[in-house]
């Protein structure tokens, strides 16, 4: 998240011709990244946009992908942005790319596109390890250990990782179930008291079960 | 959604079960894979990435290590004196498959090859080698002459502490030895020749006649994944050019290649062998070979 940052240290230094940013459409920060290429381009530096297709799924499953021409268009829009360098394995890949380049116009229906992880909830499965959750849970549930064991099972399907990473939490009895509405907000929008909730039957599979 | 969830524990719990042991390493965190060196402090607890973050710590070369199913690196860093340093990286992937995939998209084709893990390789400042699931990454600074030996020590307490036997992935042992040169065995998890729709293919270069021609080995998930794969590409290919078939090999011109010579192409079970090639009967005679290990390791039938 420091690329404003680094770009401005890049400006100030005086040394560079070129700064190779990330940049995309899902960046929390991108108004602040934007600021600072067009800080850089104006003096002087070139840009080349790196990371534009935002990780290429919505969904840490992979199960639905981004637009990518959409999402190669809305950076190359910004008129400060020299370059970019989105990489290609399939020559279908690659057509896309040499599509953007004969029309880079991003037209209202890709814009929307663009918008579909708001329109369709969808969020991610693996935690950022950002922290902010820390401290939010009224009855001191141990968050961040408990959604990283929730990753284990989930993500990586690897229980014997999820039942060890859970009782480092140290909560065999979890105040969730009894508890009013959960007040732990997270950055990444997860459902924080039903990952828990999940995750906790975790403690009734069986060691036999785990090799 | 109870039954689902359900059948979804019960699934993942036989698999485990499935699994061998070298597959599952440690638990939970790696700590434990790195160890104390003699004359060596470790600077900290490991450094954490998920694949969320991989491009954190290396940047582009993250979507590489994500398409072999990689699930977390642990890196620790160790100290010596004022300048002496070393990193040691492990990359946990899903399965012996994906580690040995992007260790052999990383390994060099001619290089000093080690008995470290499974197999690793040392250059100056840097061994590599993978085990199991696990893909590590040794690099050491200002280590003068003690470069070598170093690194060796230190990757090979980390091959101890993964434990398990040395094993490559089986279907690789269905390449056939004669003119297979050397450490081009790999593995490619996602778009192979350039196609998505084509996937998870082992790949050797043979020397034949002085020209270099990789053999390719594309494992489905299952027989109907890899006719799939088959289908789509011999339709692809009928769309712009005939199709010829003698002995069950497909013989097409590939359309968005210029080489010059048609693939060579055949299903067997869940996997789909070809090879670029103008001799028809030779690249037959590879084919069988192929076809003829597989059933050897009862791969296929």
């Amino acid at each position: 998240m420091n690329e404003p940052e680094v770009i401005r240290a890049a400006i100030a230094s005086g040394a560079y011709n070129v700064v190779l940013t990330a940049y995309n459409f899902r960046q929390p920060h991108a108004a602040e990244v934007e600021k600072a290429i067009d800080e850089a381009a104006k003096a002087g530096l070139g840009i080349i946009a790196m990371k534009t297709q935002a990780g290429v799924y919505w969904d840490s499953e992979r199960q639905h992908p981004i637009n990518m021409k959409a999402a190669l268009k809305w950076v190359l829009r910004n008129e400060n942005v020299h370059t970019a360098v989105p990489g290609f394995t399939t020559f279908e890949q690659m057509e896309i790319d040499l599509s953007v380049m004969e029309d880079s116009t991003l037209t209202p229906a890709e814009e929307l596109d663009l918008k579909e992880d708001q329109q369709m909830g969808r969020r991610g499965l693996y935690c950022d390890h950002c922290s902010k959750c820390t401290g939010q849970c009224p009855h001191g549930v141990e968050i961040p250990t408990l959604v990283r064991s929730y990753m284990y099972a989930y993500g990586y399907r690897n229980l014997a990782a999820a039942k060890e990473t859970f009782e480092l939490a140290g909560m065999t009895d979890l105040p969730c179930a009894g508890c009013g509405e959960c007040p732990v907000e997270c950055p990444m929008g997860f459902d924080v008291k039903k990952r828990i909730g999940d995750i906790a039957r975790i403690q009734n599979v069986a060691d036999d079960f785990i090799v | 959604m109870r039954v689902k969830t359900t059948l979804f524990w019960t699934a993942v719990a036989a698999a485990l079960c499935l699994v061998p042991p070298t597959a599952l390493g440690a638990p939970g965190g790696m700590t434990e894979f790195f160890p104390d060196l003699d004359g060596w402090t470790k600077e900290d607890d490991p450094e954490l990435y998920s694949p969320d973050n991989l491009f954190e710590y290396i940047d582009g070369a993250a979507d590489v290590y994500l398409s072999y199913a990689f699930e977390e690196l642990a890196m620790v860093s160790y100290v010596s004196g004022e300048k002496r340093s070393l990193t040691v990286e492990i990359y946990r992937h899903r399965d012996l498959r994906d580690a040995f995939g992007i260790y052999s998209q990383e390994r060099p084709q001619k290089g000093n090859f080690v008995a470290i893990g499974t197999e690793g390789y040392y250059d100056k400042g840097v061994l590599n080698f993978f085990h199991g699931r696990y893909y590590v990454k040794v690099t050491g600074f200002y280590l003068g002459e003690d470069d070598e030996r170093t690194l060796t020590k230190a990757a090979g307490e980390v091959a101890k502490r993964l434990g398990g036997e040395p094993v490559f992935p089986e279907a690789l042992a269905c390449f056939p030895p004669e003119g297979k040169i050397a450490h081009t065995e790999c593995f490619l998890a996602l778009d192979v020749l350039g196609y998505g729709f084509l996937h998870s293919a082992y790949a050797a270069d043979y020397d034949i006649d002085g020209s270099t021609t990789r053999v390719f080995l594309i494992e489905g998930k299952d027989e109907s994944d890899a006719q799939k794969m088959f289908d789509g590409y011999v339709g692809l290919a009928g769309k712009s050019g005939p199709v010829v078939v003698e002995n069950g090999i497909y013989r097409f011109d590939d359309p968005l290649r210029s080489s010059g010579e048609p693939m060579n192409l055949r299903i067997a079970g869940r996997f789909v062998c070809g090879l670029f090639m103008s001799d028809a009967a030779r690249a037959g005679a590879t084919i069988e070979a192929i076809e003829k290990n597989l059933r050897a390791h009862r791969l296929i039938e």
